[in-house]
């Protein structure tokens, strides 16, 4: 035996006397009649169909439990292999970038109609609001003739590739909710995220990887925190694995000094076969998730510099998407996302925070920073969709680029009074949101919203349809994609939901 | 889910009640005739007060049994013999009991507690495989033993444009086939009919004639149908799959239109409904710019020994969908990948259809291999080291509709020497050899294929590097 097995036997050895150490007369007596309990009511139930599961289409459980992350194949062969999901946090506002209503410039500075308050509520518009025309300049892009501002100057070069869905609507007009309804399909917590249902059902094709990466910019994690990356009720180890902003992406890719990395494969093998004993003893598969999350982190600590590290793309890369190395940036997310799609992450949701324009003062205002948002997130995700479409990337990944809500037409007036930036208020009834990629129709736009962009006249599509979409894009059957918790089958959209088939290829 | 009611939920313990009196009451008889012997005669007090316990459990059974038929999920015809069978396992159980012990003396002969007891065994038998029958499906003992295919499995058409579809075999058949040829086809024929070909959709079933072409309402295929669910004679029977409301208009449609068999979809009237119906039918299903990159006919599985030494150097080998033998294989995470382990796909050349063995250490001689994988619609190759002369071996790969050679040094004489591959639609080529004064050749050669050279660039605006200030 070498020295370093000896020591890593040693090692196993102490952890489990430190376990034992803790197993009582008391442990000893309860876990014993429990057992007895259990078995017999397991029999019980065994004989009767239970929970009479009518649904014999119903997913059984994926959970394996010897390697949770393991590619899976999905029920379909589906058009999408990856998601890139870029999310404004904040909401940035339709109206000034693709839903054109000329008649709402004819309006701006008059009240508005009664009509459109009746029964509504807002987040801070009190009272008779103004109108607010839109600010940019519209003008039809590409062969398409999609409506983009010229607030997205570089998006705009791009119009052919991108699939619109303009009457939007959710039904929270607060962030954290409708962050939650969008990226859950609940707006209260708890429930897992699309990207966490995605490596679930799909593990992920790089064993050195997580399957779920999350990425955030503007300066704080989206209002709704780590929960709308969460994985809910499904075993930990799909929620999403959040990667550094600024600096190295993961912690600890290091060794510390005076480990090296055979005593760090012989510790966790140690921590590894205490939990394999405590799994075996309790089965929670939340003890499964521990164990496969050591062995995720051992291995990222080889692949990560490799796969997370920008720096080795070459400057023409870096000047296309317009990174800033070592700062915090939605560029450097978006050239980050497409490296790991191209290892084989499953999901990559980015979160840049900072779009939520009320104009109650220039650091939310629609003239500036809005505008300067508009310039922080337009180069670079023009460069991911081209830069992924020279590697022929794009016709297998699905990228989506939207807000959790839209903005009213009206201008705000916090507490009824007259602001002096212009913004708009939280608005839950219609907005925009684009598809590119992933076996989604290039140049194409579905849904309408009224003369003044409050509400769908045509082509309303809800949060959840978007979910639909994106499980079938990856090849999955939303109504049949469940899970069982709590003596049910549980799916991402609920009981809603449909495929948006008017924008699929 | 819905709450139970008290008696559901009684119900759902018939399943495990009735093995009560089949136990005890099959323990009764064999002891009753054990105890004729004269070394079994010390079992004869027992056997009364094990008979009135079997009687009461088939009671208990056949009430909770009651309660669960209520719940109609099961095949009404066999329910019905179950539940009578159930019910005179009972009465003859408390009969047999009164006899044995004598509570009502009887001036019967010796022999009847004993053919009683025959009866009660033979009773017992037969509506417990009824009993198995209604929660394993039919035909579950023998199922072991018969090679039948399943021929009701869901099947899905891919319809890329409904007017040019066969309105039988694209949209009339397969709902049969999903819904109906369970009981009207090739291991069973319901009512006489069959329902999987047109002869015998032709010929019609013991009612006579089936389908009346031009008149739906007249049609018994269509009048079964929309009868009240609720109703006998409803099709397909109470608690199996059903058809769909549009399923049902077009069927209507179809027979309206004269039940053609071979006539395409644009042949046949439709008004706007129809149309709407039709469409949804097409865009249900991804139209991809040619064909699916997954053959439709079905495969044997790949040789698991073969998958296993490809996962063994690193391979991820995932089938494209579940319960498919095709397979798509990445090396993404493989240490190490050179023309020794591309070797190791051969076996698989039946199932690979998409194979991603970019940024490898492959040379030119992988390509021998890989020009065998013929079932290849994707292929990623970037990043290689691959040169024309490894590429024109490619040219076997009559399925290929996806061709990634991003970063190799391929140069134009190289590429089209896959001119003829027929379904070629997207070529990536950035970074390769092959120069922006090619393209015109190369779209000549490649009329219908997407030929991308990558390399965009974007302007550097003056917004991307300043922000607006406070004015
Ligand atoms: C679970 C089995 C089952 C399924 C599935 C089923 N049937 Fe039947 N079908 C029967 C039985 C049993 C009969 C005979 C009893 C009767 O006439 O009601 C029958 C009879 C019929 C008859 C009358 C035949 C005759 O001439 O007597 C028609 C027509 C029919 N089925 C149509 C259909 C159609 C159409 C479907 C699919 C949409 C279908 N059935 C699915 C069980 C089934």
């Amino acid at each position: 035996m070498t020295q370093k097995e000896l020591q890593a036997q040693k090692l196993a050895q102490e952890a489990t006397y430190e376990q034992l150490r803790y197993v009582t007369r008391r442990h000893f007596l309860r876990d014993s009649v429990t057992g007895l309990g259990a078995m017999a009511f397991g029999s019980l139930l065994a004989g009767c169909d239970w929970m009479g599961s009518k649904d014999k289409g119903a997913t059984a459980t994926l959970f394996d439990s010897a390697n949770p992350m393991a590619g899976r194949p999905p029920m379909f062969p589906g058009k999408a292999k990856s998601v890139i999901y870029l999310h404004m946090a904040g909401a940035p506002s339709q109206l000034e970038l693709f839903d054109y209503k000329p008649d709402l410039q004819k309006l701006d500075g008059k009240d508005c109609p009664q009509s459109l308050l009746e029964g509504k509520r807002f987040a801070f518009i009190r009272g008779v609001p103004k109108m607010l025309g839109p600010y940019g300049n519209f003008a039809q892009r590409g062969e398409s003739g999609a409506w983009i501002s010229d607030h997205l100057p570089h998006l705009i070069t791009v119009a052919d590739e991108l699939s619109f869905l303009k009457a939007v609507q959710t039904d929270q007009f607060n962030h954290a909710p409708a962050q939650l309804l969008m990226h859950t399909g609940s707006a209260r917590l708890g429930r897992p995220s699309i990207g966490a249902w995605a490596s679930y059902g799909l593990g992920t094709e790089n064993s050195n990887l997580p399957g779920f990466v999350v990425l955030t910019s503007g300066g704080k994690n989206p209002d709704a925190g780590k929960s709308v990356w969460g994985s809910g009720f499904l075993p930990s180890v799909y929620q999403g694995v959040q990667c550094r902003s600024e600096g190295d992406p993961v912690l600890f890719i290091n060794n510390p000094e005076g480990i090296d990395r055979d005593l760090r494969r012989a510790s966790i093998d140690a921590i590894n076969e205490v939990n394999k004993k405590a799994y075996e003893e309790f089965k929670d598969p939340e003890i499964l998730s521990r164990i496969s999350q050591y062995e995720m982190a051992y291995k990222m600590q080889m692949s990560v510099p490799e796969a997370m590290d920008i720096s080795d793309e070459p400057a023409y890369i870096h000047e296309m998407y317009g990174t800033r190395p070592g700062k915090e940036s939605f560029a450097n997310n978006c050239l980050l996302a497409r490296k790991l799609v191209e290892k084989g992450v499953r999901y990559v949701q980015l979160f840049d925070w900072g779009w939520d324009s009320h104009g109650t003062y220039a650091g939310d205002s629609i003239e500036i920073a809005f505008v300067n948002k508009c310039r922080s997130v337009d180069r670079a995700s023009t460069a991911l969709l081209l830069d992924l479409k020279q590697r022929g990337l794009l016709d297998e990944t699905l990228v989506v680029w939207g807000g959790e809500f839209g903005r009213t037409p009206m201008q705000e007036n916090r507490e009824g009074k007259q602001q002096s930036f212009k913004g708009r208020d939280h608005h839950a009834e219609a907005f925009t949101i684009w598809m590119a990629g992933g076996g989604i129709k290039k140049g194409t736009s579905f849904g309408e919203t009224d003369p003044i962009g409050y509400s769908p006249v045509s082509g309303k599509v809800t949060p959840f349809d978007i979910q639909a979409t994106i499980l079938n894009q990856l090849g999955f059957d939303h109504e049949k994609f469940t899970y069982q918790f709590q003596g049910r089958p549980f799916r991402l959209t609920d009981v809603h939901g449909r495929v948006i088939n008017e924008i699929v290829a | 889910m819905a709450l139970l009611s008290v008696t559901e939920f009684l119900g759902r313990f018939h399943p495990v009640l009735v093995h009560l009196p089949i136990g005890i009451l099959l323990l009764g008889v064999l002891m009753h005739w054990l105890s004729r012997r004269e070394q079994f005669r010390q079992l004869h007090p027992a056997i009364g007060i094990t008979l009135l316990m079997g009687a009461l459990s088939a009671v208990f059974s056949c009430i909770s049994g009651l309660f669960l038929a209520g719940s109609g999920e099961y095949d009404i015809d066999v329910l019905d013999r179950h539940k009578w069978l159930g019910i005179a396992v009972a009465v003859i159980s408390i009969v047999y009991y009164l006899l044995y012990t004598g509570k009502v003396s009887l001036k019967t002969p010796a022999i009847v507690p004993y053919i009683i007891s025959l009866l009660l065994f033979l009773l017992i038998t037969i509506t417990g495989h009824l009993g198995g029958t209604l929660t394993h499906g039919e035909g579950y003992l023998s199922q072991g033993f018969s090679a039948s295919g399943d021929d009701s499995k869901d099947v899905k058409k891919i319809i890329p444009d409904v007017q040019a579809a066969v309105a039988y075999n694209d949209i009339i058949q397969p709902m049969l086939q999903n819904k109906c040829y369970s009981c009207h086809g090739t291991s069973k024929q319901k009512g006489k009919l069959r329902l999987d070909t047109k002869e015998f959709i032709l010929k019609g079933g013991e009612e006579g004639k089936t389908l009346v072409a031009g008149k739906g309402d007249e049609s018994e295929i269509y009048k079964r149908v929309i009868l009240d669910p609720l109703e006998k004679k409803h099709m397909p029977p109470k608690g199996k799959p059903q058809l769909t409301e549009a399923e049902i208009t077009l069927l209507h449609w179809w027979i309206n239109a004269g039940a053609s068999f071979d006539q395409q979809v644009k042949a046949l009237p439709q008004d706007s409904k129809i149309k709407l119906l039709l469409e949804a039918l097409q865009s249900n299903h991804i139209a991809v710019p040619s064909k699916p990159d997954v053959p439709e006919e079905p495969v044997a599985a790949a040789p698991q020994e073969a998958v296993n030494k490809l996962k063994a150097v690193g391979a991820t080998v995932i089938p494209v969908a579940t319960g498919s033998n095709y397979l798509s294989v990445n090396f993404i995470s493989s240490p190490v990948v050179t023309d020794k382990e591309i070797k190791l796909l051969e076996p698989l050349a039946a199932q690979l259809v998409w194979l991603k063995a970019g940024g490898t250490s492959i040379s030119d001689s992988a390509f021998a291999v890989i020009g065998k994988l013929t079932k290849l619609t994707r292929l990623g190759l970037e990043h290689t080291a691959i040169t024309d002369k490894g590429l024109s071996s490619l040219q076997s790969l009559s399925k290929l509709q996806y061709l990634n050679i991003v970063g190799t040094s391929i140069t134009i004489s190289g590429l089209v020497s896959l001119k003829g591959l027929p379904d070629l639609h997207s070529i990536y080529l950035y970074q390769s050899k092959v120069l922006p004064a090619d393209l015109q050749a190369l779209r000549a050669a490649f009329p219908k294929a997407m030929l991308d050279t990558g390399g965009y660039t974007l302007p550097v605006l003056e917004g991307d590097t300043s922000e607006v200030k406070k004015k």
